[in-house]
């Protein structure tokens, strides 16, 4: 138990509009933290102050013990930040955009080409190496940014929306990349709109909502903390869903009942909602195989992170 | 890729950091090592031919004209001749440098904004100050006027030296005390005229959002400033042929010093404006 990152009542005002108000986060070592909120939620002024680049109002925040406001220089050498409007240069190759910054991190010029050469196999650009920055794809343009913010071997990396505006496989990649990140050790604290893919590879998740932090935790603990109900949807063999609307009714933690039909699916099948654990799920299914229930699939519907998001939020923005 | 970075970097002086400035990668980078960071630059440095002409023209016309209003003898003007040579080349590279320091300058920070890696860049251990410096510097280095203009001022200064020697006898103490301040002013003003495009440059460009805007907003200002001191000048001239002042060479002097202490306090505006927004990261523009 090491706290790497802590953030107390931490306060940020753009003159009369509160951005983010007493937040209060701790984060571990190794940890990955999906920083979860809606547009002007707070999560990029979060992370500009834990970057050292905004000054808080008030509160604090300390990164690896040092604090972002009073050893800036101390704080900038233990992390790595990928902002959300991620800069590269254009007119330089992609070789050129890493020895570069290589070289204003004070790597020595012997060290820069090996160095180069690994972190080009972790982002995958090896091929990419002499290519122009400008002729990569956004998605490549990313990982090479990634790939930049690695290049002083930082212990904390901190990614604004590392993947806003990537095509689904390239998602994928940018998702298996952090978790190789995480496996190399680094604690990594990243932002995102995507809620499915946080839930994969985060081991943490917080939900920001106007300034404030409406929900930490793991997801299980989430979901607990939400009491959120899980939609899960149920086919059957034939359209005679009656029998299985019976048992499903009479089951004290089942909430609304749809059928399939209402909205707009194949008429064998129907979704409930669910309030009750792992458990008691395991126990509804066996009991309605056991009742004879013709069942071909029982599923809870990936929709369901983005019912704690939404549940959480409230559509309410700053 | 381990590697542990310098703790000390914050507290290495400038004349240290001068001194290493050649291998500084932000000066590296301004000139070109890695990729080319200013295409304002590289795009106008395809017309300097045309900006070497006007400026020949501009600096032979618009040069000397005050040199030949010091009352000398009939006798010494071929020393006034002596003097306008290098000074009408100074004049020449002094049009030049107005109009591509700014191209230089004028992008080197409001290209990184626009691209979003200014951040970035100030997130390295590299120092604001640092960063700043290594880029006026870098960039000012591509522009090829530098030797040909320490030349011709040593040219001017010589010149002068022997002039003033070779005249001595002929003239009373003041007139050549006059006379050779205003040879001093002549040979500094290139010299502040430059530098304070380049520093006008560099300020504007850490509040423009594009480059573009940095460049036109320099231009207007290092023009406007030039303007206001021919409108001063021709103020001071009627001033002189009405007669309210009638000692020439004291004018000639007076106007000179104005000029050079209008662009001094130029430069040191820009260079304290910049020192302030180095102290801190938060005020400057990003997206
Ligand atoms: N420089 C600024 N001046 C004034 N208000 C600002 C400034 N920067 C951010 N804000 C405001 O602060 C609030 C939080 O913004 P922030 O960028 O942190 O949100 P976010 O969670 O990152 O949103 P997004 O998902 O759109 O990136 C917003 O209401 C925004 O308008
Ligand atoms: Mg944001």
């Amino acid at each position: 138990m090491s706290a790497i990152i802590e953030i107390k009542g931490l306060t940020k005002r753009y003159g009369a509009l509160t951005a983010l108000n007493e937040l209060n986060l701790t984060i571990e070592k190794g940890d990955v933290f999906g920083f979860i909120g809606p547009n002007g939620a707070g999560k990029t002024t979060t992370m500009r102050i834990l970057t050292t680049l905004l000054r808080p109002t008030s509160g604090r925040a300390q990164i690896a013990g040092y604090s972002v406001t009073d050893q800036p220089n101390e704080v900038r050498r233990v992390i790595g930040y990928m902002p959300d409007f991620f800069g590269v240069y254009d007119d330089m190759k992609v070789w050129e955009y890493l020895d570069f910054f290589a070289a204003c991190y004070d790597v020595p010029v012997n060290q820069r080409k090996g160095m180069i050469g690994d972190l080009l196999a972790l982002v995958d650009l090896e091929n990419k190496r002499d290519a122009q920055v400008e002729s990569l794809s956004r998605g490549m343009k990313q990982r090479l940014c990634l790939a930049r913010t690695l290049a002083h071997d930082p212990q904390v990396l901190i990614l604004d929306e590392p993947a806003s505006g990537l095509d689904p496989r390239a998602r994928i990649e940018m998702r298996e990349l952090l978790r190789q990140l995480q496996m190399m050790g680094k604690t990594i604290f990243f932002s995102s709109h995507i809620l499915s893919e946080v839930a994969d590879i985060c081991t943490n998740i917080g939900i920001m909502e106007a300034g404030q932090l409406v929900a930490f935790g793991d997801i299980e603990d989430m979901r607990r903390q939400l009491q959120v109900q899980r939609l899960i949807q149920a086919r059957i063999l034939g359209e005679e869903t009656a029998p299985l609307k019976d048992i499903l009714f009479q089951h004290p933690q089942v909430g609304k009942i749809t059928d399939g039909r209402e909205v707009e699916l194949t008429p064998d099948i129907v979704r409930f909602d669910f309030g009750g654990t792992d458990e008691e799920l395991s126990q509804l299914l066996r009991h309605l195989i056991e009742a004879d229930i013709p069942m071909i699939s029982f599923s809870e519907e990936i929709g369901d992170l983005e019912d704690v998001f939404m549940q959480a939020t409230k559509g309410v923005v700053s | 890729m381990s590697n542990k970075p310098p703790t000390q970097s914050d507290s290495i002086s400038i004349r240290q950091f001068i001194f290493t400035l050649r291998q500084n990668p932000i000066y590296l980078r301004e000139q070109g090592h890695w990729g080319e960071p200013n295409s304002i630059y590289a795009n106008i440095n395809r017309y300097s031919p045309f900006v070497i002409m006007g400026a020949l023209v501009l600096g032979v016309c618009g040069g000397n004209n005050f040199l030949s209003t010091i009352g000398m003898n009939s006798g010494t003007e071929w020393l006034i001749l002596l003097l306008c040579i290098p000074n009408a080349f100074m004049q020449m590279l002094t049009w030049g440098g107005l109009f591509m320091v700014p191209a230089l300058t004028a992008p080197s920070v409001s290209e990184e904004i626009k691209r979003g890696t200014w951040e970035i860049l100030m997130l390295t251990p590299q120092p604001v100050h640092h960063i700043l410096f290594a880029k006026l510097f870098g960039s000012l280095s591509r522009l090829r006027i530098w030797w040909l203009l320490i030349i011709m001022s040593v040219l001017q200064g010589g010149v002068t030296i022997v002039a003033a020697a070779t005249a001595a006898s002929a003239f009373d103490a003041v007139s050549l005390a006059t006379s050779l301040m205003v040879a001093i002013g002549l040979l500094l003003q290139p010299w502040l005229e430059i530098g304070y495009a380049a520093l006008v440059g560099l300020t504007v460009s850490t509040w423009a959002q594009t480059s573009r805007a940095a460049l036109i907003t320099s231009y207007s200002i290092i023009f406007g400033t030039k303007l206001v001191i021919w409108l001063l000048s021709l103020l001071l001239i009627s001033i002189l042929t009405v007669g309210i002042l009638d000692n020439e060479s004291l004018f000639t002097v007076g106007f000179s010093f104005m000029r050079i202490f209008m662009y001094a306090g130029g430069i040191a505006t820009c260079a304290a404006v910049l020192y302030r927004r180095s102290l801190s990261v938060e005020t400057w523009s990003s997206k």
